[in-house]
């Protein structure tokens, strides 16, 4: 038995590559589709939780729940012009508990995290082989001369004034060459593993995989 | 004299006007023709790769897998050819497998792969596996949660069953009863390193190639345990286990081998260009 759902994924697939020749009412169809299929998932899983979160309080009898299930539904306010300050609670009590964890969590794991991190490397420099010593070694200069560029508050002036100014150089060119790695890789990496990842899908489902 | 540097000029020039289209037509063609031809290029299997295999070797027995991150559909190549491999090494093990969808995506994508391995055939659900209901409110409210509180943050399974109910739960509940935390999303490391490497949970990530440059510093600081490369850590993985349904790292490795060397050639091809553009513009 064909699958149903085959054809038409290589269908939008196609159609949303010819876009590469020009727009068309084939791409604005697939266009569409994809959206209008996206809000539905993202709809029906909206539908589950719900339920999810409802359970402790309909089955459970935990009530107190009731408080932030409540907050929740002032969000709605957001869509009454005269009533949109009522929904800036429930935005601001989120809002706060986000970013506390977020900074705890970013303080931790990258600040403190990456620091020692990096010390650890640079212990690991003596006694490494050759490859792993070089690779630290660099991660450590690299990661100094690019911290050299944001260094604004105080300026070195005489000797190490100039020795500062290399640094200073070097840590632009690093960081160049940081965001170019960065941006190529994401534009082409993601760029290309989505384009192969849907010229297989196609063959695959031609094979006969569901 | 003249008239040859008048040649070179138009041959830099010419280049500079092709149009992109072409350029992805000939990434087509170098991606669908080594899928129809494989030439079948060896590779060798990376240290990295190597260390997750024999970390998932040396697992006890009952050790509990959490499987949280943000898989995507759009990254499947990536990623999931290393997670099948994962889930093909396991499905043998006395382990236990909790899906946790950071996304709504990895929703469908995290069951999917466990159907195509048959993890699911030879393990019963709600005893030796389970998928959670996806969570709203990012990863950053979730995952400290989690790792406290199982039962009190997902209430359900994704078909509606209460934890409570679920034999798996009976010994499971947080940090502590976790052995490792696997990651098939694309770029979820960053979040694991801030709320599950505190708690001194081992993590194991399959990653896009775009993003395994990015997330060394987190192995170097001892936040991660190890990762694999995108698809080429996934056909290495494969390598390792033998065989997992649809191979996807190894059927695509002669196709991700040749489109980069094309790129690659491409970025110096272009930055010549540019330098002999300049040249020209110089003598002008």
């Amino acid at each position: 038995m064909i699958n149903i759902w085959i054809p038409i994924g290589i269908a939008i697939a196609i159609a949303t590559w010819s876009f590469l020749i020009k727009e068309s009412p084939l791409f604005r169809w697939a266009e569409r589709t994809f959206i209008s299929a996206a809000i539905g998932h993202t709809v029906v899983v909206g539908v589950y939780t719900l339920r999810d979160r409802y359970y402790p309080i309909t089955v459970q009898g935990q009530y107190l729940l009731l408080i932030p299930a409540a907050l929740g539904y002032l969000y709605l306010f957001v869509l009454w012009r005269r009533g949109r300050w009522v929904a800036s609670y429930p935005i601001a009590i989120t809002m706060g508990v986000g970013l506390a964890t977020q900074v705890r969590g970013t303080i931790d794991a990258d600040f403190l995290g990456q620091t020692l991190g990096l010390i650890r490397e640079g212990g690991r420099i003596v006694g490494s082989p050759p490859q792993t010593a070089f690779t630290n070694a660099l991660t450590i200069i690299v990661t100094l001369f690019s911290l050299s560029y944001f260094l604004f508050t105080v300026r070195p002036k005489g000797a190490f004034g100039s020795v500062y100014d290399g640094m200073y150089k070097l840590g632009q060119y690093c960081l160049l060459a940081s965001l170019g790695a960065m941006a190529g890789n994401y534009i082409l990496g993601t760029g290309l593993a989505v384009t192969m990842a849907t010229i297989i899908r196609i063959i695959f489902s031609l094979q006969g995989y569901g | 004299m003249k008239k040859e540097e008048g040649a070179s000029v138009s041959i830099w020039s010419k280049a500079q006007s092709v149009r992109a289209e072409w350029l992805w037509l000939v990434t087509l063609v170098l991606i669908i023709v080594p899928l129809a031809v494989p030439p079948h290029v060896p590779f060798t299997v990376n240290q990295s790769t190597l260390r997750i295999y024999e970390y998932v070797k040396k697992l006890p027995d009952g050790s509990v897998i959490v499987s949280g991150g943000s898989g995507q559909w759009a990254f499947i190549y990536e990623t999931s050819a290393a997670f099948m491999a994962f889930l093909t090494q396991i499905k043998n093990k006395d382990v236990k497998l909790i899906i946790f969808p950071l996304s709504t995506d990895s929703l469908m994508f995290e069951p999917w792969a466990v159907k195509v391995t048959g993890f699911d055939k030879v393990k019963e659900y709600g005893k030796d596996w389970v998928v959670l209901n996806y969570v709203p409110g990012g990863a950053d409210i979730t995952l400290p949660a989690f790792m406290t509180n199982i039962r009190g943050l997902c209430r359900t399974d994704v078909y509606g069953r209460p934890l409570d109910e679920l034999p798996i739960f009976k010994t499971v509940n947080s940090y502590k009863d976790i052995t490792l935390w696997v990651d098939c999303g694309a770029n979820s490391i960053p979040s694991l390193a801030r709320y599950v490497a505190p708690y001194k949970v081992p993590i194991l990530g399959f990653v896009h190639s775009a993003y395994y440059g990015m997330f060394q510093p987190y192995i170097a600081a001892g936040q991660v345990y190890e990762m694999t490369n995108g698809i080429r850590g996934g056909g290495e993985y494969e390598k390792l286990v033998g065989y997992t349904p649809w191979n996807l790292g190894t059927v695509t490795m002669d196709s991700y081998q040749l489109y980069s060397i094309y790129i690659l050639a491409l970025v110096i091809i272009a930055n010549i260009g540019t330098q002999m553009l300049k040249k020209e513009e110089k003598k002008q």
